[in-house]
């Protein structure tokens, strides 16, 4: 009987534990576009789907590709999105309906770095609703991380005290609850349309960007890219991989490197029988569309929503033409 | 799997509820099971290393038993046993050798000789210099006849396997460790509450404080030139991070072995309060300290050729100095091997002499500092000296971390020289200066806030640890409110102001 008391008690320390966390998890996580992405597979059906890192998210335009393909389409691009939970993201997808095509948006920095643990790296995983394929996520990812990271998500934003009373209001707002992407609407970038539309301000630009490393390769990231690409075969799904446009200045800084990596990534994708395309190659045209550095938010090639849809129209085009 | 992985949590739990579950007589297969199922889940070659050491330690073991049982010539079977003793001491000390000095060794002849010999890509399987010192342990005791060779190669296994303390210690001793792996326990709730307190509390240590502080060392420590005002900021913030990602480590072991109802070594005891360099060596990584005292101090001691150099040295400076100068050499030994010990490179050599130089001169000094003490109406008993002798050692042991952390020896008086020659607090705050960002936190004055009421808490808790009250029996006493109220509290601050901790558990001595 004492022995029952303390279980209870254990119980009941776990329950209070658990709501204070919730709790904690409602007031500090601002509310995120990814909801509203993952709100979207799960009620809709797509024909094509695009994966891939931030470059995708502020690069493709799906309803440009949607226009011109009349295919429907999603752009599940995510800043931190590594191959693994591009995996996972893609099995989520699968559960509503099977797309015909999957593109994924590859950068190679994601391809020789550690997945990090940046504020919003744990994002896809916080928001997917729960299903077979979160369990799944949860053991090929969560386990392995700090455990801070899965039974606290609010950790990565405890720095959000200050702005605890803003989150709180917009979560009990209807746009909230209904989805809407209204709170994403800013002056510099605004979440809309199924992509993140930037407008660039003029001036100097971030020089930094992640180059590819041979020598620094996330096995990971190899493992999963693989996964991705089998489970299209095995789903009858066609698969695609592309790379965005960088601006010109920094292909004429790093050059080399982009070479080194298109070489590499050329003959990998040859290897495992998967079309690549990147759109930084010399002598790929890019119709009406500026590649200098006015024409994005930075060296690393996050463009502009106007050269976003330029360079959506030209996808869709090649993505017909890779049907025919 | 890292010690502040999920995984490991799930883990945990999962080896604790089945060790409750299962039959007492197989809780010691279990916990060989769980042992060896951690262990290998950092890879299958890793674990060739530890069974490689578990059956040579224990055929030794049983060997040198054998011989002492069935050669009747005394003189012989020691022989005999010695030669066994070597060959199993020269396999496992050259097996981490080979692995973790090779490279070293390449360095070393490349920058001597201007040679350009290659580095080799060695493995270096985690908890290595842990497990062959808790082995090798284990057959100088058996030669010495201070145990029973253990017989049964699972049994022995699981002592050197043992999950908890396999990667950081703390260093176990055969008879003390043992009989409790092997012993049936009933589940309590006491140690369960100790050990998830003791937990609870090594987390607390290692994400609130020691990885607050990691942001301001790495960023002081790899720009010396761009922070050359804030070396002594730098050298207190590692003083800080090292304890406590050590010790908090070490909490988590020992919280950890608790919930099994096994008592592992306590491996700290309040270093900073230490008075004395040889007080301090007390009381910070005691294990392995013990362990350098027993199998390395007293053999070296009591050698032959120690004894020769001891009648030397009475002959040449006397008695006094005489008597002294042997265990000088001793102690300069040990911590020769102690800095060996504790990396491949220069610098940890230099911070192994470091200290067995202070321990040596303060051995050759001791009658000087009486008088000098009688002369000025010094008595052990005054709280002002006592003070003194603290403060004194935790700047020794400051200097020293300059060595352990920085990235080279040069590198090293560079910064203790600038500490005193551009000592400049504001560097801190400086505008255009940044010192880290951890997932959105730059660090200001609140993570040096947060750092403080750490170790305040800290310092709270080591004073009446120091006092003799033993916190964990005070806490289980107290009302289940009272309890529960601290464990939320502990668990809710170890996210709010925890930092991200980085690869490999982030706990430094999990690399060794």
């Amino acid at each position: 009987m004492h022995s029952f008391k303390k279980a209870l008690l254990v119980i009941l320390g776990i329950l209070i534990a658990a709501v204070v966390n919730f709790g904690l998890n409602y007031g500090l996580i601002p509310y995120s576009y990814v909801r509203i992405m993952m709100h979207q597979i799960k009620t809709q059906e797509y024909d094509t789907l695009f994966l891939g890192t931030s470059h995708g998210l502020n690069g493709i335009s799906p309803q440009v590709i949607e226009e011109k393909t009349g295919k429907k389409t999603m752009n599940l691009c995510l800043g931190g999105e590594y191959p693994r939970d591009a995996y996972y993201l893609l099995k989520y997808t699968c559960k509503k309906s099977v797309p015909e095509t999957v593109v994924y948006e590859l950068d190679p920095g994601y391809f020789c770095t550690p997945e990090g643990q940046r504020g919003d790296f744990n994002r896809i995983f916080y928001e997917m609703p729960f299903s077979s394929t979160k369990i799944e996520y949860f053991f090929g990812k969560e386990m392995e991380l700090d455990f801070r990271a899965s039974l606290f998500p609010w950790f990565y934003y405890r720095n959000q005290f200050r702005n605890a009373k803003e989150i709180l209001a917009v979560k009990q707002g209807e746009e909230y609850k209904n989805y809407g992407a209204a709170p994403f609407q800013n002056p510099g970038q605004s979440f809309e349309n199924g992509f993140m539309r930037n407008h660039p301000a003029p001036g100097a630009k971030p020089e930094e960007l992640t180059l590819w490393e041979e020598k620094e390769i996330n096995e990971d990231s190899f493992q999963y890219f693989e996964k991705i690409a089998s489970f299209c075969k095995k789903k009858g799904i066609e698969f695609l991989v592309v790379t965005t446009p960088v601006p010109r200045e920094a292909l004429e800084k790093y050059g080399d490197n982009f070479g080194e990596a298109d070489e590499f990534f050329t003959e990998y994708c040859k290897k495992l029988g998967v079309e690549y395309k990147n759109y930084n190659r010399p002598g790929q045209e890019i119709k009406d569309f500026d590649d200098s550095l006015n024409a994005f938010s930075d060296y690393e090639g996050h463009m502009s929503a106007d050269q976003a849809e330029t360079f959506s129209a030209q996808m869709a085009e090649d993505l017909l033409r890779s049907k025919k | 799997m890292s010690l502040i992985s999920m995984e490991f949590l799930l883990f945990v739990i999962l080896a604790v509820a089945g060790y409750y579950w299962i039959p007492q007589k197989y809780q010691w297969i279990w916990l060989l099971a769980f042992s060896y199922i951690y262990y290998t889940s950092g890879g299958i070659r890793v674990t060739c290393f530890l069974v490689f050491t578990t059956l040579t330690s224990w055929g030794a073991g049983v060997w040198m038993e054998k011989i002492s049982e069935t050669i009747k010539d005394k003189r012989n079977a020691k022989r005999t046993k010695r030669q066994i003793l070597t060959a199993a001491l020269v396999l496992n000390f050259g097996v981490l050798g080979v692995l973790k000095y090779t490279n070293f060794a390449i360095d070393t002849a490349n920058s001597l000789f201007g040679a350009e010999f290659d580095r080799l890509q060695l493995l270096l399987p985690l908890g290595i210099s842990f497990y062959t010192f808790q082995s090798m342990g284990y057959i100088l005791d058996v030669y010495w006849g201070r145990v029973k060779a253990e017989h049964h190669l699972f049994r022995f296994a699981l002592f050197v396997s043992f999950f908890p303390q396999i990667l950081q210690g703390p260093i176990g001793r055969y008879h003390s460790l043992s009989q409790q792996l092997y012993a049936s326990h009933t589940f309590s709730w006491n140690p369960i509450q100790q050990g998830f307190l003791r937990i609870l509390w090594g987390y607390f240590k290692k994400m609130v404080i020691a990885d607050n502080a990691v942001i301001f060392v790495d960023a002081i420590f790899e720009h010396p030139d761009l922070y050359n005002g804030l070396g002594i900021v730098g050298v207190l913030a590692y003083s800080i991070q090292l304890y406590c990602d050590f010790s908090g480590g070490m909490d988590v072991v020992i919280g950890i072995a608790e919930l099994f109802g096994i008592h592992l070594d306590e491996n700290f005891k309040r270093p900073y309060f230490a008075v004395s360099i040889t007080d301090f060596w007390h009381r910070w990584h005691i294990t392995l300290g013990t362990w350098m005292k027993d199998y390395v101090f007293y053999p070296v001691s009591l050698s032959g050729w120690m004894k020769s150099f001891s009648k030397f040295a009475k002959k040449t400076c006397g008695k006094q100095t005489g008597r002294t100068l042997p265990i000088c050499l001793a102690n300069l030994i040990v911590f020769l091997v102690v800095g060996v010990w504790h990396g491949a490179a220069w610098k940890f050599i230099i911070y192994g002499l470091y200290n067995g130089l202070i321990i040596a001169f303060s051995g050759l000094m001791a009658p000087s500092y009486r008088k000098w003490k009688t002369a000025l109406h010094i008595t052990d008993n005054s709280t002002a000296f006592h003070l003194f002798q603290m403060f004194r050692t935790f700047l020794l042991v400051n200097i020293s971390w300059f060595f352990d952390r920085a990235e080279d020896v040069k590198t090293a008086f560079l910064m203790m020289r600038n500490t005193l020659t551009h000592f400049n607090l504001g560097q801190i705050l400086e505008p255009g200066i940044e010192i880290g960002e951890a997932s959105g936190t730059t660090y200001t004055l609140v993570a040096i806030g947060v750092i403080l009421a750490g170790c305040l808490l800290l310092f709270v808790v080591s004073v009446l640890e120091e006092q003799g009250k033993n916190l964990a029996e005070i806490f289980v006493r107290q009302h289940w409110l009272v309890k529960g109220a601290v464990y939320l509290l502990l668990i809710l601050l170890l996210p709010a102001l925890g930092q991200p901790s980085g690869e490999a558990g982030g706990f430094i001595y999990a690399q060794f």
